[in-house]
C-alpha cells in the first residue's frame, strides 16, 4: 500500500513538472529573438511581452535576448538548423539574403496598422524587395560627433564654437593637433571590420550613396563619395597613427583618455562613459547632431521581420504590430529620428540612455529636440539592397580602405575599381 | 567453442561500436560532406545549391589574396613553431634542474598555457596599444625607443607582434610534455659523461638533445598542426589587418563562408589547408620519423 502511494506521488510529481516545464496546453509559443545589448532593457521587452499575452490569452512569448555583435552568427547557425524564430530582429547581410530567398513572410499590412507616414522613406526604402516591405524599421545606429570645447580654447577658438561645415572643422583638427604632446584633432577607427561605421557617416554628410536613391542601381564612383573619401584621407594625418588597428572601444577611449579632440560615435556612450567615470571635463563635451556639419547620419536600420517558417504568422505579425507600437516604449521624442517624431521606437537602446542623460545633460534634450525636423536623410548611404548581399562587402570596404589610406592609391581609381565590382554584381544579380 | 568465440568477436564490435559511431558522425560525415560542398555554390542560408565543379578551386588558386594568406600562415607558423617550441625546451631544462623554488616557478610558468585564448588578446591588446599601452610606456621611458611602436598597427610590425602573444600563450605546453621527458631520461649516462669531462652543452647535445628528439619533432608536429589552424589569437589582436599583414588561411575561411556567406568556396580553402597539412605530416612520417628512433 505505501508503495502504491509513493508510486502515486511520484507520478503525480513527474505530470507537475511536465505541465510546469512545457508549453500550456492549448498555448501558441511565439518564438521572438531580440537585440539586446544593456540589460536595462529587458524589463520594458518583457513588458510588452507581459501586456500582448493578457491581450491574447492563448499566446506565450517566449522572447530571448541577444547582443547586436552576436545576432548575425546565431542567424546564420539557427537558419541553417532549419529551427528559426517565429519574429527576430535582424542584423546586416543576413536578412537581406532571407529577403531575396523569400524565406520572410510580407510586412506591408504591418506597416499599415502602425502607420506608413510615421517611418521615414529611407527606412521604407531599405525594409522592400520587388514592391514588397520585408521588414518593420527597429532602431537605428546613429553616429554624432564629439568633441571637447576646452581644447578649442586652448587652439585659439571660442569656447562656445561649433564647426558647422566641413572646412570650418579640418581647420580645427589641424591646428589642435600636436603630435609632439601626443595630442591629435581626430581619431577614427580603421581596424578590420569598422570600415563602415566611419565610411557611411561621411560619405551621408557629403551627400553621397552607394545606390541611386531612385534606380537602386550602383552609384559609388561619383563625384560626392570621391569628396568623402578624399576628406577622410585629409583628415588622416591628424589622427593617432596606431588607429589603423583601433577597434570601437580603442576609438573611443582614445578620445575619453584625451588624446583626440573629435570623435564620431554613438553620442549617448561617449557622453556617459565621461561622466560615469567623474571625469573633470565631462561637461566640456559637446555633441552635435544632425543638422550640424552633418557628421550625423543614420548608419543602418535593424528591422523585425517574421520568418515564413512561423506557425503562426498571422499572431506573429499581431504581435509584431502590438510591440512596435507598444506603449511602454513610447516617447514624445526619440534621439535617433530615424523615422519621424514617432512613438514607434520601442527598443531603441539609444532612447533609455537618453532618459539617464536628460538628468545629465539637458542641452543633449535640446539638441534633440533641434534635430527632428531634420530627420529626413535621404537614404542609408549603402542603401542596402538585395542585390548587395552578393557582394563580397566586407572583403571590399576592408580593400577600399587599404587602397586610400595604406597604400596610397589615388582615391579616384581606389572609387573606381570598387564601383566597378559594385557594378558586375549588380549584372549577377540574377544568378 | 565456436559459439564463445562469435560472442567475444561480436562483444569487441559492441564496445568499439560508439567510438565508431563518433567518430563517424563528428568526423568523417563532416569531412566528407565539407569536402562534397566545395564543389557546390552553397549559400549559408539557403539548402538547395548548384554544383561548382573545380570553380571554387582556380578562383582561389589564381587569387593573390589567397597566396598572400597562404604566405602569411606558413610565416606565422614557422615563427611561432621554432621560436615556441625551442623557448620551451629550455624553459623545460631550466625547471629540469634543481633550482629554488622550482614548484612555484613550474607554476608560474604555465600561467600563459591556462590563460584562456580571449583573456589573453584583451589583455595584449591594451598592453600593445600604442597610445595607453604598458609596453610602449615602459620601453619609452627606458629610452629603448622615442615613439611608440605600432605594434598592431603597422603592417612591418603585426606579425611579429601575433606571433609573439601566440609564441607567449603556446610555450608552456612545450614545457610542460618536454620536462616529463626530461624527468623519464636515465642519468647514468649524464653523469658516466660529467665524469668523462663533457661540458653541459655536449652533455645536452650529444646524449639530452638524441635522446628526447623524437618526442620533440613529434610536439612539433603537433603545434605545428595547430599553429596553422590558429584562429582566435590572430582574429582577436588584428582581424587579419593591418592592410592584410596577419590575413591566413583560417581567418579567409571565416571571411568567406561567414562573412560572405559562401560556404562552398570557404569549404574549398578549408580543403586547401588540409592539404597543405597533410603534404607536412606525410613528410614527418615518411622521411622524418624513421631517423628519429633513438637506439642505445
Amino acid at each position: 500500500m505505501l508503495r502504491k502511494k509513493i508510486g502515486l506521488l511520484f507520478l503525480i510529481t513527474l505530470v507537475g513538472i511536465g505541465l510546469v516545464a512545457s508549453p500550456a496546453l492549448g498555448k501558441v509559443t511565439l518564438r521572438f529573438w531580440e537585440q539586446q545589448d544593456f540589460p536595462e532593457l529587458s524589463e520594458p521587452i518583457q513588458a510588452s511581452c507581459d501586456e500582448f499575452e493578457a491581450l491574447n490569452p492563448g499566446v506565450k512569448i517566449e522572447w530571448t535576448g541577444i547582443e547586436m555583435g552576436d545576432l548575425e552568427t546565431r542567424m546564420a547557425t539557427i537558419v541553417a538548423a532549419h529551427n528559426e524564430p517565429d519574429v527576430s530582429m535582424m542584423g546586416g547581410g543576413a536578412w537581406m539574403f532571407l529577403m531575396k530567398e523569400k524565406m520572410l513572410v510580407p510586412l506591408d499590412d504591418v506597416i499599415e496598422r502602425l502607420g506608413k507616414t510615421n517611418y521615414s522613406s529611407a527606412s521604407l526604402k531599405q525594409m522592400a524587395y520587388e514592391g514588397t516591405i520585408w521588414g518593420v524599421p527597429g532602431n537605428v545606429w546613429m553616429a554624432n560627433l564629439i568633441y571637447r570645447r576646452d581644447w578649442l580654447q586652448e587652439a585659439g577658438f571660442d569656447y562656445n564654437m561649433i564647426p558647422r561645415s566641413a572646412e570650418a572643422f579640418l581647420e580645427a583638427v589641424k591646428k589642435i593637433t600636436n603630435a609632439e604632446a601626443d595630442r591629435y584633432g581626430f581619431v577614427f577607427s580603421m581596424g578590420p571590420g569598422m570600415e563602415e561605421l566611419n565610411l557611411y557617416p561621411w560619405e551621408a554628410s557629403h551627400g553621397a550613396s552607394w545606390l541611386d536613391p531612385y534606380t537602386g542601381e550602383p552609384s559609388f564612383n561619383t563625384s560626392a563619395n570621391i569628396a568623402a573619401l578624399k576628406f577622410m584621407k585629409e583628415l588622416y594625418p591628424y589622427c593617432p597613427p596606431g588607429q589603423v588597428g583601433y577597434g570601437w572601444d580603442e576609438e573611443v577611449n582614445a578620445f575619453l583618455t584625451g588624446k583626440a579632440w573629435a570623435v564620431t560615435t554613438c553620442c549617448p556612450e561617449a557622453l556617459d562613459a565621461a561622466y560615469d567615470r567623474g571625469l573633470e571635463w565631462a561637461d566640456d563635451i559637446y555633441s552635435i547632431a544632425p543638422p550640424g556639419p552633418v557628421f550625423s547620419a543614420p548608419i543602418w536600420f535593424n528591422p523585425y521581420a517574421v520568418f515564413a517558417t512561423s506557425e503562426y504568422p498571422d499572431i506573429a505579425k499581431d504581435f509584431l504590430a502590438y510591440y512596435c507600437s507598444a506603449k511602454p516604449f513610447a516617447r514624445k521624442i526619440s534621439f535617433t529620428p530615424a523615422t519621424y517624431p514617432t512613438a514607434y521606437m520601442p527598443t531603441n537602446e539609444q532612447e533609455i540612455l537618453v532618459e539617464n542623460l536628460l538628468k545629465k545633460y539637458p542641452q543633449v534634450y535640446e539638441q534633440a529636440l533641434a534635430v527632428l525636423p531634420y530627420a529626413t536623410v535621404p537614404g542609408n548611404p549603402a542603401g542596402p539592397a538585395p542585390w548587395t548581399a552578393v557582394l563580397d562587402a566586407p572583403v571590399l570596404r576592408k580593400e577600399l580602405y587599404a587602397d586610400v589610406f595604406l597604400r596610397n592609391v589615388p582615391v579616384e581609381e581606389a572609387v573606381a575599381k570598387f564601383n566597378q565590382v559594385y557594378v558586375e554584381a549588380y549584372e549577377a544579380r540574377e544568378k | 567453442m565456436k559459439i564463445k568465440e562469435l560472442i567475444d568477436r561480436k562483444l569487441g564490435i559492441i564496445f568499439i561500436f560508439p567510438v565508431v559511431f563518433i567518430m563517424v558522425v563528428l568526423f568523417i560525415y563532416p569531412l566528407l560532406n565539407g569536402f562534397f560542398l566545395s564543389f557546390t555554390y552553397k549559400n549559408l542560408f539557403t539548402p538547395k545549391f548548384k554544383f561548382a565543379g573545380l570553380s571554387h578551386y582556380i578562383s582561389i588558386f589564381y587569387s593573390a589574396y589567397y597566396w598572400l594568406c597562404v604566405r602569411n600562415t606558413f610565416v606565422y607558423t614557422f615563427l611561432c613553431v621554432s621560436i615556441g617550441n625551442f623557448l620551451g625546451l629550455g624553459i623545460a631544462l631550466l625547471l629540469n634542474q634543481e633550482i629554488k623554488l622550482r614548484g612555484l616557478w613550474r607554476g608560474i610558468f604555465l600561467i600563459p598555457w591556462v590563460t584562456p585564448g580571449v583573456v589573453a588578446c584583451a589583455i595584449s591588446r591594451w598592453a600593445l596599444n600604442d597610445l595607453y599601452g604598458v609596453i610602449n610606456y615602459v620601453l619609452i621611458n627606458l629610452r629603448i625607443i622615442d615613439k611608440p611602436i605600432l605594434w598592431l598597427a603597422a603592417s612591418e610590425w603585426a606579425m611579429s607582434t601575433v606571433a609573439m602573444v601566440s609564441i607567449w600563450k603556446g610555450f608552456a605546453f612545450v614545457a610542460v610534455v618536454m620536462l616529463a621527458c626530461l624527468q623519464g631520461l636515465p642519468r647514468e649516462l649524464q653523469d658516466a659523461a660529467s665524469i668523462d669531462g663533457a661540458s653541459t652543452w655536449q652533455r645536452f647535445l650529444y646524449i639530452t638533445f638524441p635522446m628526447i628528439l623524437p618526442l620533440f619533432a613529434l610536439i612539433t608536429l603537433f603545434t605545428f598542426i595547430t599553429t596553422f589552424n590558429m584562429f582566435d589569437i590572430i582574429w582577436l589582436l588584428t582581424k587579419g589587418g593591418p592592410n592584410n599583414a596577419t590575413m591566413t588561411l583560417p581567418l579567409l575561411v571565416y571571411e568567406v563562408a561567414f562573412q560572405t556567406y559562401k560556404v562552398g568556396k570557404g569549404l574549398a580553402v578549408a580543403v586547401t589547408m588540409g592539404l597543405y597539412m597533410s603534404i607536412v605530416v606525410f613528410l614527418y612520417f615518411k622521411l622524418l620519423q624513421p631517423r628519429l628512433e633513438y637506439k642505445l
